[in-house]
């Protein structure tokens, strides 16, 4: 007869070996019913015109001003080209505010030589928290540019103070040293102009730069390149907004709007206080706040989800660029769970708060643990003899062989994209990625995640770099002396929590 | 250790189905035929890219011949070049040429059926694609196009649907009486979207002697708490046309904010 500790610790076992299944199981099922939702919905709508002529002709005379708020911090070496290509973005009333996070190289020294910058005067309606403004000035060159210089703060408190000195009925948030398509703006302004007046944001898709060929600050060749760090991520991406958030926005139940892009109805902003400061995810905080309020006021709104809008940016191409980031996104993400937590399984809130919140705690809170702990179960029990191999199988299956066929599935969504992935070479190395990224990156990810889980619940708030060989072939170059790692409250690299993936499993 | 061993001796091991070895390798083998089949039609896709570019050059060389007037029009080859050609490029083509050009290439494409798939979308009930199907059929001229766009201006199942469907009806050429217009405006709900801006844009350009009357409308409906409409007045009152501008003029006031807060 076993002791009764040899059955308690057996029950223990297969009660958490339960768990682990079932917690596959579910985010599975999620992920499933994204990508089917997803699929249905790009079958179903009309495939996105790649008409200028017809966009411009229902945008021009409706077209409400727009200001481009860009934070840059530390950007001496693509500051000038990436001004370059928002100035040239394509909308009849625009307005390019770029603001100087208190840079420490010489950015502030580029902008005003490049730009031909003279201090100016401008009124601000309302201000936004942010940090100190030392200067405010107009180019020469540029009637719609403004710059604004300012104490360093984080990349909210930037942007929260270019949305102060803003003029636009909408603003546009978008990283200075992202690159969106010309025609970005006019499609993403589409759902403002056509809607019934509920639209207070809209986001677009974020993907991967890397393999991109880019010419004055536009994409000019599409490509993935044949590194597998970038692949993976790429394919991550894929999932995260041609599945999930496309899902999400035919649910209602759209939680974030990626930092790298988006537009905001520039009221609602300001009603709501702007981005905050003390999150590492502030704009996943910022989009569940607005849609808090909204709730609680009972006012009608919508997000709405283009991912036919591409803002390019570059994923992180070192190992230890991609912990550092992917333990931010964790923890920004578990910061907004634990904020907003009353609306979990909460009524009042609607879907947001009997799926999405729901669906956030799983991905975010229970999801990397339960992966995690259920490989080390398997080779632990495998090891002992204490576990049917057939459950070790199940669980291979559910993960890699599942997570290959998910990543199979999405790239047929991507094929239906106005502006899918060059080249059948490519695609060929998209599916070999899809398998290959099962067997190691996969399970590297969740420890990055579980990282993040602790370095929530020790509280640490220092961000670390991420390293970035800059877009149109520019290495960035190592930052400054002294600005490498900073304190909590001290901006480091404006690249965005946001662009975490949502809803899918990484 | 060895207590380790007895202990486990001793456990009950988890049973599951037996046929589950045989699942992965079924997922396996289905995974690479997904990668298989999505490979084939990704060759296909680039092919199909191909081909729609190579149509697409082959109806600007056509139609840009029959532009310059290098060759006389030959509607049959017209007709058979508008069916090959990507629907996109007939449209762009359309948008950059008046008159008798634009008149005689609606003409060939609705014989060739390139509205065709239109039609069929706007029966489709998914909003976003009745939308589309209503921006090609602002080309479209016959009076099957203009009935299938009417019975949306009347009984388009959301007001977004009805007033995007009016637009489309005005642009197709159309003259509807002042009423009618009445009619179908108030029919497009009480919120003053930026789509009924440019539909009075619209009605202000093509149909002139209709805009005070509808200036009366729009002012009828300011007072149901509506002052965007305020940006359409504006426009009204710098029309070109002075009977327009006075029209507008005259009915500014009463709903301009300073009044409702009187």
């Amino acid at each position: 007869m076993p002791a009764p500790f040899e059955v308690a610790g057996m029950a223990l076992y297969n009660a958490l070996v339960a768990f682990c299944v079932a917690t596959v199981i579910l985010r599975n099922g999620a992920a499933l019913i994204q990508l089917a939702v997803a699929l249905r919905a790009t079958m179903r709508e009309a495939r996105p015109t790649m008409d200028m002529f017809d966009l411009w002709q229902r945008t021009e005379a409706q077209a409400p001003r727009i200001s481009v708020i860009a934070p840059a911090f530390n950007e001496e070496l693509s500051i000038a080209q990436s001004i370059q290509s928002l100035l040239s973005l394509q909308y009849p009333d625009l307005e390019v505010i770029v603001v100087n996070d208190g840079s420490k190289d010489r950015t502030m020294e580029i902008l005003r030589e490049t730009f031909d910058l003279v201090p100016a005067e401008r009124a601000i309606d309302r201000a936004l928290h942010h940090t100190r403004v030392v200067g405010c000035y107009a180019s020469r060159k540029h009637d719609n540019l403004l710059v604004v210089d300012k104490e360093n703060g984080r990349k909210a408190d930037a942007t929260n103070a270019g949305i102060s000195y803003s003029s636009g009925d909408l603003i546009c948030v978008i990283d200075a040293d992202s690159v969106i398509d010309p025609e970005g703006l006019v499609r993403a302004v589409q759902p403002f102009i056509e809607g019934d007046g509920s639209v207070i944001a809209v986001g677009g898709s974020i993907r991967i730069a890397n393999g991109c060929t880019i010419k004055g600050g536009h994409v000019v060749k599409v490509g993935t390149g044949r590194e597998w760090l970038p692949l993976f991520q790429t394919l991550e991406y894929f999932r995260a907004f041609l599945a999930g958030r496309v899902a999400a926005s035919h649910g209602g139940i759209l939680l974030l709007i990626s930092g790298a892009f988006g537009l905001f109805r520039r009221d609602v902003l300001l009603e709501a206080g702007g981005y905050q400061h003390d999150s590492l995810g502030e704009d996943l905080e910022l989009l569940v706040r607005l849609q808090r309020i909204a709730r609680e006021n009972n006012r009608p709104h919508t997000i709405a989800y283009l991912p036919e809008i591409c803002c390019w940016t570059e994923a992180p191409f070192t190992i230890e660029g991609v912990r550092n980031q992917r333990t931010r996104w964790q923890q920004g993400g578990l910061q907004v769970f634990f904020k907003h937590r009353v609306m979990l399984f909460n009524k009042r809130y609607g879907r947001l708060g009997m799926i999405a919140f729901p669906l956030l705690a799983l991905e975010d809170l229970i999801g990397p643990i339960a992966e995690l702990l259920g490989y080390v179960l398997m080779v632990v029990g495998l090891a002992l003899g204490i576990l049917d191999p057939a459950v070790a199988v199940l669980y291979f299956l559910l993960t890699c062989l599942f997570g290959s066929l998910m990543s199979a599935g999405v790239l047929i969504i991507e094929e239906m994209q106005p502006r899918p992935v060059a080249g059948v070479a490519d695609f060929g190395w998209l599916l070999m990625a899809a398998v290959v990224e099962n067997f190691g990156y996969r399970q590297l990810i969740q420890w990055y995640r579980l990282r993040g889980v602790v370095h929530f619940l020790k509280k640490k708030t220092a961000w670390a770099a991420v390293p970035r060989a800059g877009l149109g072939g520019k290495p960035a170059g190592p930052p400054p002396k002294g600005v490498e790692r900073r304190k909590a409250d001290l901006t480091i690299d404006h690249r965005d929590p946001g662009d975490a993936p949502q809803g899918t499993p990484a | 250790m060895n207590v380790i061993w007895n202990i486990v001796g001793y456990l009950p091991a988890l049973r599951l189905p037996a046929g589950l070895v045989d699942a992965m390798f079924g997922g396996c083998a289905l995974l690479a035929g997904i990668c298989a089949w999505l490979m084939v039609r990704r060759v296909l896709a680039a092919q199909r890219r191909e081909t729609t570019q190579a149509a697409n050059l082959f109806m600007v060389r056509e139609l840009g011949s029959y532009v310059l007037g290098e060759h006389p029009v030959d509607l049959d080859h017209l007709r058979a070049t508008l069916e090959q050609a990507p629907l996109q490029s007939i449209l762009h083509f359309l948008r950059l040429h008046r008159g008798q050009t634009q008149a005689l290439v609606i003409a060939q494409a609705e014989l060739a059926g390139v509205f065709d798939p239109a039609i069929k979308a706007l029966g489709s009930g998914v909003a976003s694609r009745q939308i589309e199907a209503l921006k090609h059929l602002q080309f479209a001229r016959g009076p099957a196009f203009r009935s299938a766009v009417l019975r949306q201006v009347i009984r388009g199942p959301t007001p977004l649907l009805r007033v995007e469907a009016l637009y489309t009806f005005v642009a197709m050429g159309t003259s509807p009486s002042e009423i009618a217009l009445a009619i179908w405006i108030d029919g497009t709900g009480p919120d003053m979207t930026p789509r009924h801006q440019a539909l009075f844009q619209l009605i202000a350009d093509r149909l002139p002697d209709v805009l005070p009357d509808l200036v009366q409308l729009v002012t009828t409906r300011a007072f149901q708490d509506q002052l965007a409409v305020l940006a359409a007045q504006h426009q009204a009152m710098h029309h070109p046309l002075p009977a327009i501008g006075t029209a507008a003029a005259r009915l500014r006031a009463p709903i301009h904010p300073s009044r409702r807060v009187a």
